[in-house]
């Protein structure tokens, strides 16, 4: 038997365009130019927050005599800051303190969604509920969310997260249901159920898998989003409390130098362009490959 | 044969590049011409190259295809070198085009009228009253009621007939010469294609248009151009008049194409011949004739070397040495040895099957709506059947008649709003979880879409073994066995059971999809439209495949489609469906030949013949 | 058009309601009695509890939350707590402010956005697309509080052309208050402009592969024609939906920038209400934000259904 693989032309009579698509398509993004350029530079990121205690003898709240010391000062190779702290353990203890935010953060968001997506697909009433709690926090943009938490809480670590995670409910978990609305009304869910394949297994076995894509995308741009927020809750003073050191936390606490002491702000203001810009070119490089 | 051609194409050269980087040829030394008023068909499958011929015509290849090689020329100017200005100014103006899919060509948020005032403006109407009166009567010269008032409504207010007749009224506005209509007709029911057709017809007439029509369809043909060009696999295999090619094929693939075509005219249980094999990969170097592969009277030569479009007696060309051989010892013999058919379509076969046997599955009077409170649809209104072991039972309808849904209903896809189904006697309406369970592995379903209908993601073994584990049919190690087993009756290989579904062809995918409906052994098949979306070459393989299984299984086969002779040739019995009833039920043969509803008949009267008189026992030379 | 309006005012309507109660329950949640604030660490129970009584806090919370909403209708929301001054006037203060910062960052976006979207769909010149996807991909990358330090570290301490931080109200003197406004509304329109300008781009492309367009090649419509009648119309009513969208995120990404650049907006009095606990003046600019981004949405989805004739139809 020949197999033939129907080639690329124009539509024939009365057939659809087969779904193309490779087995490992996010592998497959994540080996192109683009995705490789993201990955190291978020591994980048990732290592130094991670091995911080090898790369610095100093704590992030250790402070020396010298205040505002310029970079390559003998012990403190980017300076220190107005308090006479290192500023690369400052920076790199930041990085540490900014992967667990939006580690925990984003998961949890995603999982919650996730959770609530699933529930709105089991039944109408659900799925109304649902939807309006969706519509509700979606009124709630961004960092007016964050005030809002916060007025509650007050600032600190938790509330970061939770903001975060509260934010990113609605968009996994729209994302989601609209996938396995999608999915439900596929020829091929009808065909396994006219099969006898049992529900669980229709759920697990062709609507999930055929709806990771999306989701997959998401989670590289909501780490981005995530960033963000930490960074600009940091700067309204409604973040991390001080004298923790986050990589927001530190870019604001240099705004006051910027014209004397611009190095101050220079390590905080690569690393979250670097981190952010890897996510971004990482999500776009699994978002081109995906839409193919 | 004096006048100089309108249009002549030679030596039409069109490739792709593929995204793995290598050339794909669509389209390989195409020549035809084209006089003035002349109406020709491009007929083919898909893949033959007929779609991309007309774009290239136009330069409007989409993608990376480009013209390599060849000139197309228009009273003399070639427009395969034309530069952009001058391609304009013949696009609309000299040529206008009608494409296949009135849903999607119409553009949603311009009103009609700004779809036919875009078309004026460009070829040069500049005052804005004038624009308007011509498209009113633009749009009554192509039977719009009301079209002063029609001319603000958008494209999705208005019939899908309709969109077409506004479509052609678009390619009509520059007042062309040639009229190029890519399967104007496919996406249409059959009564709407017949209006059209009629439509496209009495333009060309009146107006003088030449039209060039591509198009899959033999009935098509038949009924709407006098001339008829034939394409395989990017090539031209056959160039005459439309009754001439039709009756006296002589070319070997026109003769099975035209083999493989379901005939209304033909008895109940008349086998369909499909041509063996699969079309020729484009991407691979072409040497020969493209139909050598597939062709019972290939010689050596065929396959090494192409054949020229050459004279194969009376005002027929084809590509084929044979047929070219023959002509010329009918011209040296005389007019009388002309009869000789060259390449023989094999005798029209009766299928022996077995009489049906007792009834097992009962409808009464079922019915279905969908929608909310605001937008109500009843898709099934009163539908009532029987179906016997051993029974197909046809059912016939054009888009919304309810027959898919019935198909889903029957089936336990979707549940019934009223009415009971039976099985052997037992009422399964509403079954519980358990007794569905069981219903379910005795009525299976095959679907239309062999593109949708399989998961993506799933090997073909997968697809096929999911129902044996639904209904732990075996112990999990002998599956595998019992999916090759499967794959073979279905005639696949079962190597095929690692592969996934994309690297199969629409007909195989339909014969996975049929492995899978007969992985539980189930007593009834119901069949959604399992052909419709397939080439009528496969299409007959398919039929062949169901039928054969029938008579070896003792399937009871509900078997629905849109397309009347297919349905007449499988059935024992019709049920024709209109508006969510069954309007007429009967034997097949007595139901196409003495119709009592008046909308049998105009179905009967709309469907189109590839050849307009056929006298069944036809006179074959063995 | 009527009709689709009286269908999508309900579901706004509600959910402004539950916002409103959201608002109300949770900040009386709060730990921390606003009458013991206010009356400082050193008053009598005797004072606070007339504060209380003063304020209404003694009332049971349906009653103080049917009558905030009445005192919401009638515009006279009361004093605040801590900061001095009626509540209605500091918002109204910092609202001058805050919509002037976003009208001007959304022209920017709006200018920007058409620039990259229909550059990023139509050029064909290598160097115009690089620069075009340089740029979205800086704009979209790089977060606001960055953006806001490089841009005064650019404009302000290096080339000291514009002032850092600061607002002269632009009808006041639009001179002197068009450079003040330049900088943070160029900070908080950047990234909402690179999402539009790669949304219209896509949809420009979506636009420009399908059918209809084909259809109008066919007729011999000329490409710029196409782009304008055919392809523009059909990739607009999702890209206002999206511009609708990131109102409501410039209206949030407005607090941020204000912060950065010192803009006396509503931003910086939410957070000084919050900083000193001034509880209503948190509770009703809460609550003035929302309704804002739920009109926004609101207009949105009309603007959508008056460019899409499909919609109204559904």
């Amino acid at each position: 038997m020949t197999t033939h693989t129907p080639p690329a032309r124009t539509k024939p009579a009365g057939t659809r365009t087969a779904p193309r698509r490779p087995r490992h398509a996010h592998r497959a993004a994540l080996a192109t130019a683009r995705g490789r350029t993201g990955l190291a530079l978020v591994g980048v990121v990732v290592l130094a927050g991670l091995l911080a205690p090898l790369l610095t003898g100093h704590g992030p709240t250790d402070q020396s005599g010298l205040s505002l010391a310029a970079p390559g000062t003998p012990g403190h190779p980017l300076g220190t800051d107005d308090l006479g702290r290192d500023l690369l353990a400052r920076l790199l203890y930041g990085i540490r303190a900014d992967l667990g935010i939006i580690a925990a953060a984003v998961p949890l968001g995603a999982a919650l969604g996730c959770l609530l997506a699933l529930a709105a697909a089991a039944h109408p009433v659900l799925d109304t509920v649902v939807q309006r709690t969706f519509d509700l926090i979606l009124a709630f943009p961004g960092l007016i969310l964050a005030l809002a938490v916060t007025a509650i809480l007050g600032p600190g670590r938790l509330p970061v997260i939770l903001v975060i995670a509260l934010a990113e409910i609605p968009v996994f978990g729209r994302l989601l249901r609209t996938g396995i609305l999608v999915q439900r009304g596929r020829e091929y869910v009808t065909a396994a159920r006219v099969g006898g394949t049992s529900g669980g297994r229709i759920l697990t076995r062709h609507i999930l898998p055929n709806t990771a894509d999306p989701l997959v995308v998401q989670i590289a741009v909501s780490l981005t989003v995530a960033v963000f927020v930490e960074g600009a809750m940091s700067f309204l003073g409604v973040g991390v409390r001080p004298p923790e050191p986050t990589l927001g936390a530190v870019l604001s606490q240099s705004m006051p130098y910027l014209a004397q002491a611009p190095h101050f702000a220079a390590g905080p203001l690569v690393t979250v362009t670097a981190l952010v810009l890897g996510l971004s070119l990482a999500a776009e490089a699994l978002n081109r490959e995906i839409r193919r | 044969m004096t006048t100089p051609p309108l249009l002549e194409v030679r030596g039409l050269d069109v490739e792709f590049t593929t995204p793995d980087g290598g050339t794909l040829h669509a389209v390989r030394d195409v020549s035809f011409t084209l006089r003035r008023g002349e109406t020709l068909a491009v007929v083919g499958e898909s893949g033959s190259g007929k779609s991309t011929t007309a774009l290239a015509l136009l330069r409007m290849l989409p993608g990376t295809g480009r013209i390599s090689g060849g000139t197309v020329r228009l009273d003399g100017e070639d427009l395969a070198t034309a530069g952009e200005d001058r391609l304009r100014a013949v696009r609309g103006a000299r040529i206008g085009m009608v494409f296949q899919d009135p849903m999607t060509a119409l553009n949603p948020v311009l009103t009609v009228g700004r779809h036919l005032d875009e078309v004026l403006r460009a070829h040069g109407g500049t005052d804005k009253r004038a624009r308007r009166a011509r498209a009113v009567e633009l749009l009554r010269l192509v039977g719009i009621p009301d079209p002063e008032r029609r001319l603000d409504d958008h494209p999705h207010q208005f019939s899908g007939g309709q969109r077409q007749r506004v479509l052609i009224a678009m390619a009509l506005a520059g007042e062309p010469d040639v009229l190029l209509a890519d399967e104007p007709t496919t996406a249409l029911d059959a009564t709407v294609q017949d209006q059209i057709l009629t439509l496209l017809g009495e333009l060309t007439r009146t107006t003088g248009t030449a039209l060039v029509l591509i198009t899959h369809n033999m009935g098509v043909v038949a009924r709407s151009c006098a001339r008829v060009l034939v394409l395989y696999g990017g090539t031209v295999v056959e160039d005459g008049p439309t009754a001439e090619v039709l009756t006296r094929p002589r070319h070997p693939y026109t003769a099975g194409l035209l083999a493989a075509v379901p005939r209304l005219s033909a008895p109940s249980g008349t086998r369909l011949t499909g041509i063996p094999g699969t079309p020729p990969d484009l991407s691979l170097p072409l040497t020969g004739c493209a139909f050598a592969a597939r062709c019972a009277l290939a010689e050596d030569r065929c396959h090494t070397a192409a054949p020229p479009l050459a004279d194969a007696g009376g005002t027929v060309r084809a590509a084929c040495f044979p047929a070219a051989e023959r002509a010329a010892r009918a011209a040296l013999a005389g007019p009388d040895e002309d009869t000789e058919p060259p390449a023989a379509p094999p005798v029209p076969a009766r299928i022996d099957r077995p009489a049906p046997g007792r009834v097992v599955l009962t409808a009464e009077s079922l019915s279905k709506t969908y929608g909310s409170r605001r937008r109500r649809f009843t898709a099934l209104d009163g539908v009532s059947l029987t179906l016997a072991a051993g029974e197909t039972l046809g059912i016939v309808g054009e888009s919304g008649s309810g027959k898919s849904t019935l198909a889903r209903v029957l089936a336990h896809a979707h549940p019934a709003d009223g009415g009971r189904i039976l099985l052997d006697g037992r009422d399964v309406t509403r079954p519980g979880r358990a007794e569905l369970h069981a219903v379910r592995r005795r009525v299976q379903m095959v679907f239309q879409d062999p593109y949708a209908s399989l998961n993506p993601r799933m090997t073909v073994g997968e697809i096929v073994a999911e129902p044996l584990r639904a209904f732990a049919i075996g112990a999990p190690g002998e599956r595998a066995d019992r999916v090759a087993e499967l794959l073979r009756l279905v005639g696949l290989d079962p190597a095929a059971a690692d592969r996934h579904p994309r690297s199969f062809s629409g007909g195989q995918r339909q014969r996975i999809g049929i492995a899978r409906a007969l992985a539980p052994e189930p007593d009834v098949l119901i069949c959604d439209e399992p052909v419709s979306a397939l080439d009528v070459s496969v299409q007959a393989q398919i039929v062949g495949l169901l039928t054969d299984l029938q008579r070896d299984l003792g399937l009871a086969l509900v078997f629905i489609a849109h397309d009347l002779a297919v349905v007449r040739q499988v059935s024992h019995r019709i049920a024709v469906m209109h508006d969510g009833r069954i309007v007429e039920t009967g034997g097949a043969d007595e139901l196409c030949e003495h119709p009592r509803d008046p909308y049998t008949r105009a179905l009967l009267a709309a469907a189109p013949e590839p050849v307009p008189v056929r006298r069944v026992p036809e006179a074959v030379s063995a | 058009m009527r009709g689709y309006l009286l269908r999508r005012l309900p579901s706004a309507l509600l959910v402004l309601l539950a916002a409103s109660f959201l608002v109300f329950a949770v900040l009386r949640l709060v730990p921390g009695d606003p009458a013991a604030v206010l009356a400082g660490p050193d008053a009598s129970p005797e004072t606070e509890a007339a504060i209380r009584a003063r304020l209404g806090l003694d009332a049971p919370l349906p009653t103080q939350y049917v009558r905030w909403l009445g005192d919401l209708l009638t515009g006279d929301l009361g004093p605040s707590y801590a900061i001095g001054g009626r509540t209605a006037d500091l918002i109204g203060d910092g609202l001058g402010a805050t919509v002037e910062l976003t009208l001007g960052a959304l022209l920017f976006v709006v200018v920007l956005g058409a620039a990259f979207g229909i550059l990023g769909a139509t050029a064909r010149n290598r160097w115009v697309l690089g620069t075009v996807r340089v740029l979205t991909t800086g704009a979209l990358a790089v977060p606001p509080f960055v953006t806001g330090v490089l841009l005064v570290l650019l404009f302000s301490v290096l080339l000291g052309v514009l002032p850092p931080g600061g607002r002269v109200p632009l009808l006041a003197a639009p001179d002197l208050g068009v450079q003040y406004l330049l900088l943070p509304s160029l900070c908080l329109a950047l990234p909402s402009a690179a999402v539009l300008g790669r949304y219209l781009k896509d949809g420009i492309e979506r636009a420009l592969a399908e059918d209809y367009v084909r259809t109008a090649t066919a007729a011999g419509i000329t490409p710029r024609r196409i782009l304008r009648r055919h392809a523009l119309p059909n990739a607009l009513p999702p890209v206002v939906t999206l511009l609708g969208m990131q109102t409501g995120h410039l209206l949030g990404g407005a607090v941020l920038v204000e912060a950065i650049f010192a803009w006396p907006g509503l931003g910086q009095l939410a957070e000084q209400a919050l900083v000193r606990r001034d509880y209503p003046v948190v509770r009703d600019l809460l609550l003035l934000l929302v309704t804002v981004f739920v009109l926004v949405q609101l207009l949105t989805d009309l603007v959508h259904a008056w460019l899409d004739p499909r919609i109204r139809w559904e």
